[in-house]
């Protein structure tokens, strides 16, 4: 019996939710959206060292985000010669690819890309619940249908975490705040073996 | 009155028509001075300030590094500011060495980066004198001589639609500007110039 209830319990834990996996403790949301303040600023030219490791493989350049109005910004990305590896305009939440290397023209990469930024780039998102954990107050959005879970604290964000099948399959960690930049940003793809590293220069 | 109207009418029209196309006499002139100092040359180091301009940015993008070059066709970008990075170009491989990360490519596979490496490496000697290859144009503006060097190679061409190189009074190249296609650029410009300088083998290692 004893073994049948930890069972029991044992497999209703792995179906939980991601909130409820995590202990999150359920709080009433004081505000109805998110804000990521780190792309925000369409005075400020976002110029980043960027790092890439992929399956053992690395590539390295500068990235670069200009917001050119609301909901609108430019994300180029070029060896650090100056060559454009990548250019893509993002409006109103439709890509367009201005130019990329043939190497990199591969659909899986450019919708991993694609779907990266918008997250990255997302100003402000309706918040669906909000939660705490420690000292940290957590608000979970739905982005292109998919939940991502916003981890601030001391007001400042400092992580989102794209969960699929209660599992994060994906992070934005944002450190060394200075004003509205975050100094590093990494997204990492621990499925996929993917981890982006910016530093801003 | 009159004369001196007409004078400074002449002076303003000269002084705003600044570049203009060089004869061919003039070109050739160019062409074999810079042929004649890139074959004497064996190596160059010089100190390159590169800047990397996107039109919607309110900046251009500035690096400092020093360039390392050793003839025929070893050649090496050290970035020193504001970050550290080194790219040498050897025996058909790129080695990277990214603030302490090292890598590699073999260049080879990879047409296109094989091909835009060999242009820039000759291009720091001006060495793209080649009409097969590009479609050349020489202007000149008081003593600065330059020529435009647009790709013929259709795919080439998607990627670079010119590099425009500043020639000095000895047929060194001063400033290299790569034109992108939307008329992006990248601008290097060279300052404290060696030639011919023992170079320690150790520069090019990795």
């Amino acid at each position: 019996m004893r073994f049948l209830l930890i069972s029991l319990f044992a497999l209703l834990l792995s179906c939980a939710s991601y909130p409820v996996k995590n202990d999150f403790k359920i709080i009433p949301a004081t505000q109805n959206q998110v804000f990521n303040p780190y792309f925000s600023d369409a005075k400020l030219d976002y110029i980043y060292k960027a790092h890439l490791q992929f399956n053992g493989y690395t590539l390295s350049g500068i990235f670069i985000v200009k917001k050119i109005e609301d909901k609108h910004y430019r994300i180029v990305f070029t060896t650090e010669m100056g060559n454009t590896i990548f250019d893509f305009t993002l409006q109103n939440n439709v890509f367009q690819t201005n130019q990329i290397l043939p190497d990199i023209n591969k659909k899986w990469v450019v919708n991993i890309l694609q779907k990266d930024f918008r997250v990255l780039l997302k100003e402000n998102a309706l918040i669906a619940h909000g939660y705490n954990l420690s000292e940290s107050i957590i608000y979970e959005v739905k982005i292109n249908n998919m939940s991502y879970y916003y981890y601030s604290m001391d007001d400042q964000l400092k992580k989102i975490a794209g969960v699929q099948s209660r599992k994060e399959i994906v992070n934005f960690i944002f450190s060394d705040v200075e004003k509205t930049m975050a100094q590093k940003i990494e997204i990492i793809h621990a499925k996929l073996n993917l981890r982006i590293t910016l530093k801003a220069i | 009155m009159r004369k001196l109207l007409f004078l400074l009418f002449i002076l303003t029209v000269s002084l705003l028509q600044g570049q203009s196309d060089m004869t061919p006499i003039e070109a050739k002139a160019l062409r074999e001075q810079v042929k004649t100092l890139a074959e004497s040359t064996t190596t160059i180091v010089s100190d390159f300030t590169q800047n990397k301009h996107l039109d919607f940015l309110s900046n251009d993008i500035e690096s400092t590094g020093t360039l390392y070059f050793k003839a025929p066709d070893v050649v090496k970008w050290e970035y020193k500011t504001p970050y550290s990075y080194t790219a040498l170009f050897k025996s058909n491989t790129l080695y990277i060495n990214n603030e302490g990360d090292k890598s590699s490519m073999d260049m080879a596979s990879n047409k296109l980066f094989k091909r835009l490496i060999e242009l820039i490496a000759n291009s720091i000697r001006g060495n793209l004198f080649d009409e097969e290859l590009f479609a050349i144009s020489y202007f000149k503006n008081g003593n600065k001589r330059t020529a435009h060097f647009a790709p013929k190679d259709s795919e080439f061409a998607l990627y670079i639609k010119e590099f425009q190189i500043d020639f000095g009074a000895e047929g060194e190249v001063v400033q290299l500007i790569m034109l992108e296609p939307s008329e992006d650029y990248t601008k290097i410009v060279f300052s404290n110039r060696k030639v011919n300088q023992t170079i320690e083998d150790a520069v090019f290692a990795h």
